[in-house]
């Protein structure tokens, strides 16, 4: 027994180092740093000046932030239940024997191995924009005024834009995810069930969706992760941070590097960026610790 | 098990936080953001070189080239640039790096083509002691302990300044705003390089054509000049969602100045919004929007859709800097006529028209601990000779340095706005240095030109927006 554990100590060690230095480290420094001001991220301990809760009421009082907040909410929620709803329709219709499966797959798998800069540029300028987009262009063939007369980019429509190119890109992916949790449900339930006259919806809700549970579990887990990594798109659809696109991603990147135009040594604040990033942290715990009461898994 | 939970939870967590970080992109890092400014004192005195650095200015000759390096040029320099090689800034630096080396083959200089990435790699580098002779100084990072005092070395005649001084060559301002750039006036921090300016561009075949013959100085003759525009059938302004606030803040810097502006946006109350001189700039902006002075897109412009528009003759103004010909060379072709002129006075302000605009310029700076200061300034002093200048205006495009550099076509008309210039302002005149706020003003300063909100909307949104 002392054999067999040492045996499994000396092949757990190197990856629990790993762990330790690469994840733990960084976010016990970050931890300690959002309660400090620190001048440059690199800057040594020494150099840290402690400021107690101050960096936290900064991010509170900060309208800016309370946005980023929202707009992270509304990227979660709404962004979430239509991108997985999206993805679950398209995996059941791909699953119920439609010619060209594997086409299909495909087809809407594409454009998450686009690059997410490549892809959103090209929603920017090619589809979405005023003039020569390609929205602008359709709607005007159809001589549809109002929409043709839209204005993707403007400030108060930027959101459902940035939201419409994301969706694009991300649905392939959870949508094979899905894909391949049907494909592992037994084909004997639904031709039970067909047996006893059930039909597309009834299977779909009283079989698909009660055996895709941990995938489901799954893939909101990962839409989570990425909605609270929301960086790429808010920063090419934004020149310089917008009410509409800020995410504490881009806010945490803006204080402590600072890439908005004029931004000057005195503007960064790179422990109000640990701060947003211990805050993100906290949100992606507690949403992952309601999941999980929400959605046991199986084995559970 | 709970506990073996948490911790997992605790590591995937971070992951997902680092992860994000790693996903920072570059693309709204463009060449428009060395837009910090300064106080600039354009009557420099030059002071006669009495600094006692060992001479060595040939005769100016133009076969200066083939002369023999002097035997103290040897060594080895390292530039970390803020250019990426194939930009071409990079490409002007690589012929000039090239160049110094051919001159001097005891000379080895390495480059470090970092891109504007230099802002977060230097400090560290620096900090490691990575040897780093010369760069370009990001103003978004504090390097001051790193940088050697120029100004032994701005007073002595080098190779190349033709038996001047250093001083003597350069635009006055390239080593004055420096200073005040990094807030460090008791020395010479860094060389300027690539200087700029906040002006109205303009496309003077429009002008012309509409009949608008002096370029507007007060905001009457700019609501004369966009009438004429509009009547002769082009948009007279356009704007970029990048630049939205730039055309109120001025309006606010001309009425108040900048230190008012500043006040203004780190306001809490909302009190100051109400202030005569915003209501008066958003009456004066909501009129220009229901004369139809503003492009009918600007209210979803994302940059660069106005700059394309003015390059292709269909608006007549854009508020911008002067690197503007360069960002669009593609699309004006190069028989395009540029203008610029100063941002107008406004009614009832302080008539700093001509006097005051936004100016900066790229820093060139000496690390203090490199190991040849000669060395590095032979270098700079180089790379910065009319010859070499003229290379870098010819293949970036971008504005001399040195006194006895030819302006190139497409910017000798704003030449003028350059010289005039007593105090630089920041960009915009500062509205943008609350990061708080900033977004909010251009958000709402985009819906009244749009014609979306009217001008009691835009100081009414803007008190709600700013009071705590």
């Amino acid at each position: 027994m002392h054999k067999k554990k040492w045996f499994v100590i000396r092949f757990l060690t190197p990856a629990m180092l790993c762990l330790l230095v690469i994840f733990l480290y960084p976010m016990v420094r970050t931890v300690l740093m959002s309660f400090h001001k620190v001048g440059f991220v690199t800057d040594s301990m020494k150099e840290w000046k402690f400021v107690r809760l101050d960096n936290y009421v900064k991010l509170m009082t900060s309208p800016l932030f309370r946005q980023s907040l929202v707009n992270i909410l509304k990227i979660w929620l709404i962004g979430g239940v239509v991108i997985l709803g999206l993805a679950m329709l398209y995996s059941v219709i791909i699953t119920s024997g439609i010619k060209g499966k594997n086409f299909w797959r495909s087809m809407l798998y594409l454009p998450h191995i686009i690059s997410s800069v490549a892809l959103a540029t090209m929603w920017l300028q090619y589809v979405f924009d005023n003039q020569y987009g390609l929205l602008k262009r359709l709607f005007t063939f159809l001589y549809w005024d109002a929409m043709a007369q839209f204005q993707w980019t403007a400030p108060e429509n930027l959101f459902l834009s940035m939201m419409i190119a994301y969706g694009y890109a991300g649905v392939g992916f959870y949508m094979l995810i899905m894909v391949a949790g049907i494909d592992g449900i037994s084909e004997d339930y639904y031709e039970a069930s067909r047996i006893e006259g059930a039909g597309m919806v009834k299977q779909f809700f009283y079989i698909t969706l009660p055996m895709l549970k941990d995938i489901i579990k799954r893939t909101i887990i990962l839409y989570s992760a990425a909605a609270a990594g929301f960086f790429v798109y808010s920063t090419l659809f934004s020149f310089n941070m917008e009410n509409a696109t800020v995410t504490p991603m881009v806010y945490m990147y803006e204080v402590v590097f600072g890439s908005s135009i004029g931004t000057t040594a005195e503007d960064l604040n790179v422990g109000a960026g640990a701060a947003a990033g211990v805050l993100i942290m906290a949100l992606v715990l507690i949403v992952n610790a309601v999941l999980n009461r929400l959605i046991p898994t199986e084995s559970e | 098990m709970k506990k073996m939970k948490l911790f997992t939870a605790l590591l995937l967590s971070s992951a997902m936080i680092l992860g994000g970080c790693g996903g920072a992109n570059e693309s709204a890092d463009t060449g428009a953001q060395q837009n910090s400014s300064a106080q600039e004192e354009a009557s420099t005195d030059t002071s006669a070189a009495e600094t006692a650095e060992e001479e060595t200015a040939d005769d100016g000759e133009a076969s200066a080239e083939e002369e023999a390096a002097p035997k103290e040029l040897s060594g080895e320099l390292t530039y970390w640039s803020m250019w990426n090689d194939t930009e071409p800034q990079g490409e002007a630096w690589q012929e000039i790096i090239d160049g110094f080396m051919a001159k001097y083959p005891a000379v080895k200089v390495n480059v470090q083509w970092c891109g504007r990435d230099n802002k977060k790699i230097l400090k560290p580098a620096l900090e490691g002691g990575e040897v780093i002779d010369i760069f370009e100084y990001p103003l978004e990072i504090d390097l001051n302990e790193y940088i050697l005092d120029l100004s032994p070395y701005v007073d002595v005649a080098y190779d190349t300044t033709g038996g001047k001084t250093f001083r003597e060559t350069l635009l006055p301002s390239l080593l004055t705003t420096p200073q005040d750039m990094t807030g460090r006036s008791d020395i010479i921090p860094a060389i300027g390089y690539k200087p700029w300016i906040s002006v109205f561009m303009y496309n003077q075949s429009i002008f012309e054509e509409a009949n608008v013959t002096a370029e507007p100085k007060t905001w009457e003759e700019l609501d004369a000049a966009c009438a004429k525009i509009k009547e002769a059938g082009y948009s007279p302004i356009t704007f970029d969602d990048a630049y939205a606030s730039w055309l109120p803040g001025m309006y606010l810097a001309r009425a108040k100045g900048q230190d008012w502006v500043r006040e203004l946006v780190k306001d809490t109350t909302g009190e100051m919004w109400q202030d005569e001189a915003v209501v008066s700039m958003a009456k004066a902006f909501e009129d220009f929007a229901s004369k139809g002075y503003f492009d009918e897109n600007v209210g979803g412009n994302k940059w660069p859709a106005g700059q394309i528009d003015f390059g292709n003759s269909k608006v007549a103004m854009y508020y911008n800097l002067s690197g503007l010909p360069t960002e669009v060379a593609d699309i004006t072709g190069p028989d395009f006529k540029w203008g610029g002129f100063s941002y107008p006075d406004v009614p009832g302000g302080l008539g700093t028209c001509g006097k005051e605009d936004p100016a900066g310029c790229t820093l060139l700076a000496v690390n203090k601990n490199t190991a040849d200061p000669d060395l590095a300034m032979a270098f700079v002093t180089y790379a910065l000779s009319v010859e070499n200048d003229a290379l870098m205006v010819e293949k970036a495009g971008i504005t001399p340095a040195t006194l006895d550099t030819a302006w190139p076509s497409t910017l000798v008309n704003l030449k003028p706005a350059f010289e005039s210039v007593e105090v630089s302002l920041k960009s915009g005149g500062d509205i943008g240095s609350n990061a708080d706020v900033a977004p909010t003003i251009s958000e709402n300063f985009i819906k009244l030109a749009a014609g979306q909100i009217s001008a009691d909307d835009f100081v009414a949104n803007m008190v709600a927006a700013t009071k705590q």
